[in-house]
């Protein structure tokens, strides 16, 4: 065992480069959040005044404020911290389906949409997105969907999942519409926001949503792992349940700890606390959502300027997630030393970073959080790198 | 690789609860039973408890396990299988991973399934069947002992009813005997096949790989969801659509136009109204148009794609398609 390779820690990732990793943008954190971490780098650091045996009942830190507050900033009626959106999205599938059971889901679901359902023994039947080069997923499907499962099953499907920016195109789904198919048809609505609430509004009574699930590590400005789970006070009850469990011998009983949390929610220390000194300036944040979909926009078209460069997914792009297609440099990477890695070394030189080693045909990006001066340096530097490649560019537009 | 290495990764690979064995024919060490016992017991007790057992033939409780092991000569006929010639004094059985000699023999125990996978491994390896010799008797020391050292081959075993009777051999259990270098080989050779090499390292469509290959053979490179090449001096797209049951009948090719601004691909979009014939699709995405071939197979892809030739005709038909059209819709819209 060489103990010698946990010395000197280091992430490799200059903080002074430009990170466009689509899964990094959101969970940059704030200057407070990261006095916080220090604060509270200690495990169980949130619970010196635990007077109430569970987390997200501690008022100092005011945790118990941030639960309220964060219901309120989402508009759902009842919020826990979870260990990540899909301990989320588990949860609220243990809690609210039986082994068994059948979930209608979106076929751009992220993959621990998937796995949470294949751990709660439940099948999936997938509403089909409507293929190159959009990808988009239409509403109505899931009604098509509802009537297929009771055909087949003789019950409507025990939950609906929609994944409300696909992690693959930054599309954003009509969640509105899919919210009131649910409430016709009376299937539960569980939305994935890990894409979305953080960074842009969210409104999950407008939306008709039964379970808001939320990443704090990927759009929160929080520390990894941080999850939100968000009902409303019809299931809160459901999806919160005590625990019942007696010893047999002892007679013990946990009658305060919530089943699918494991009693108290999973995040003692550094999470909670950069999520909770992150949330004012994310509640400031998303009220520029517009702003940053204009960067993402303005790059989308720059890239566009590359001779064979496409952005892939809806037109214009509503989301700070991008997929562009981008062959020439495939054609570029048969004709280098460096072959597929090309691309990121030339970024690297250019202190341009979160464009994955070896991706050259096509890739995503995220913008969130660059400013309009960083935006157009990355626009800037790949039509440098089309050009020192004999790639044409097109006129500026 | 160190023998703990293999171990760790052959154990590893095929689920095995029970360590492979080493042994050593002739060894140098010391022996070190306290009262006699049978081969088939000290090889399953050292691969259940890491235990290290040297034996002389005064130590060996089994008349066939002295025979087979060679430790004595056959008084009378010959027997079948054995060490020959019988000049066996002691023999030491070993977990692999704590072997510090060089075995002449593997022994592994393990349940059917386990064994089966192993069998398809080492069948791959080989190039060829698996061909053993079992008879129900003989069978940890001749078998897989005797087998392997002689006639430097693997062997599989049912294993014999001293073995299940005396020597805690469970009933799902059979055993596999190595010459070394076979055990060495097959071990190196363990690979986790990723099933994909995909960066999430999730699958994203089910196309069987025959499919992928024909169309890479038509000069398509794979991206994340669909087909991308350059034909001439357009990059075209081929994607494979489903229907909303899954099923998969037809191509699609796609060249996406852009234009200076939403405006300009509006006017081109109302032209190709009246211009063309109806073969292709024109959709307008913000500034850009995509020019779309839908070509129906009339059969799932996966039947299409095992029609070679025919299916490149049909493809590189629609690709000449598309390309012509193409370059008629720009000379057109340019003006």
């Amino acid at each position: 065992m060489n103990l010698d390779i946990y010395n000197n820690l280091k992430r490799g990732v200059e903080s002074t480069y430009i990170n466009l990793n689509p899964i990094q943008r959101g969970g940059v954190l704030t200057a407070e959040a990261r006095k916080a971490v220090l604060e509270f780098a200690d495990g169980y650091s949130v619970c010196d005044y635990c007077f109430e045996s569970r987390v997200d009942l501690v008022q100092k830190p005011p945790v118990r404020n941030l639960s309220a507050d964060i219901a309120e900033f989402l508009n759902m009626d009842d919020v826990r911290f979870t260990a990540g959106c899909r301990h989320a999205k588990w949860a609220a599938m243990h809690m609210v389906t039986e082994p068994g059971d059948t979930i209608v889901l979106d076929s751009l679901a992220h993959y621990t949409s998937y796995l949470a359902a294949e751990a709660n023994q439940l099948k999936v039947v997938e509403v089909p997105h409507n293929g190159y080069p959009e990808f988009t997923i239409d509403p109505q499907m899931y009604a098509e969907k509802f009537e297929e499962v009771e055909r087949k099953t003789g019950s409507l499907p025990a939950l609906a999942l929609l994944t409300h920016v696909d992690y693959r195109y930054g599309n954003v789904a009509d969640a509105a519409a899919v919210g009131k198919i649910c409430k016709e048809y009376g299937v539960p609505f569980l939305l994935n926001t890990a894409y979305s609430s953080g960074i842009m509004p969210i409104d999950g009574k407008k939306l008709g949503v039964d379970f808001l699930c939320a990443s704090g590590h990927k759009s929160w400005a929080a520390s990894a792992p941080m999850g939100i789970l968000a009902t409303t006070f019809e299931w809160s009850q459901q999806v919160f349940e005590k625990s019942t469990i007696r010893g047999d011998w002892s007679g013990r009983g946990f009658t305060k700890k919530e089943v699918a949390l494991f009693g108290c929610s999973p995040v003692f220390g550094a999470p909670v606390m950069s999520l909770m000194a992150s949330f004012p300036a994310v509640v400031k944040r998303v009220k520029h959502w517009n702003e940053e979909v204009e960067n993402a926009r303005y790059l989308a078209s720059q890239l566009e300027r590359i001779e064979g460069f496409h952005q892939m997914g809806v037109k214009p792009t509503e989301h700070t997630l991008v997929a562009f297609e981008t062959f020439p440099f495939y054609e570029v990477s048969a004709t280098t030393k460096r072959r597929g890695y090309f691309l990121y070394h030339e970024l690297k030189k250019r202190k341009i970073t979160g464009v994955h080693p070896g991706m050259s045909k096509n890739f995503k990006l995220n913008t969130y959080g660059l400013s309009r001066e960083q935006v157009e340096y990355v626009a800037d530097a790949f039509i440098d790198i089309a050009r020192e490649h004999g790639i044409k560019v097109g006129a500026s537009t | 690789m160190t023998y703990a290495e293999m171990t760790k990764r052959f154990r590893h690979f095929f689920r095995l609860p029970l360590t492979p064995i080493a042994v050593k024919l002739n060894s140098d060490e010391t022996a070190n039973i306290t009262s006699p016992m049978r081969y088939c017991e000290m090889v399953r007790k050292s691969a259940a408890y890491g235990t290290t057992f040297t034996a002389t033939i005064d130590d060996i409780s089994c008349a066939s396990a002295e025979l087979a092991l060679g430790f004595t000569e056959p008084s009378y006929g010959e027997v079948y299988p054995r060490i020959k010639p019988a000049n066996i004094d002691k023999i030491t059985v070993a977990p692999l991973d704590k072997c510090e000699f060089e075995p002449d023999a593997v022994v592994v125990i393990g349940n059917a399934s386990k064994l089966m996978l192993l069998a398809a491994t080492l069948a791959k390896v080989k190039g060829n069947m698996i061909e053993s010799k079992f008879k129900g008797e003989f069978a940890v020391c001749g078998e897989c002992t005797a087998i392997p050292v002689m006639e430097n081959t693997v062997n599989l075993s049912l294993l014999c009813s001293g073995a299940r009777m005396f020597s805690d051999y469970r009933n799902d259990e059979i055993v596999f005997g190595f010459p070394l270098d076979s055990f060495i080989e097959l071990t190196e050779s363990l690979k986790e096949e990723s099933i994909t090499k995909a960066l999430c390292g999730c699958l994203m469509d089910d196309l069987p790989t025959r499919v992928v290959d024909s169309i890479l053979a038509l000069g398509f490179t794979k991206g994340t969801d669909h087909f991308l090449g350059r034909f001439k001096n357009e990059i075209i797209r081929l994607y494979i659509p489903k229907d909303e049951k899954g099923k998969s009948t037809s191509v699609t090719l796609h060249i996406p136009v852009k234009f200076k601004d939403t405006n300009a691909a509006e006017k081109a979009l109302d032209m190709t109204a009246d211009l063309f014939e109806n073969t292709l699709i024109y959709r307008r995405r913000d500034n850009w148009i995509d020019v779309v071939l839908l070509i129906e197979l009339h059969e799932s892809i996966n039947r299409a794609a095992m029609r070679g030739e025919k299916f490149e005709a049909i493809i590189n038909r629609g690709i000449e398609v598309m390309l012509d059209n193409v370059a008629k819709f720009k000379r057109k819209v340019a003006q």
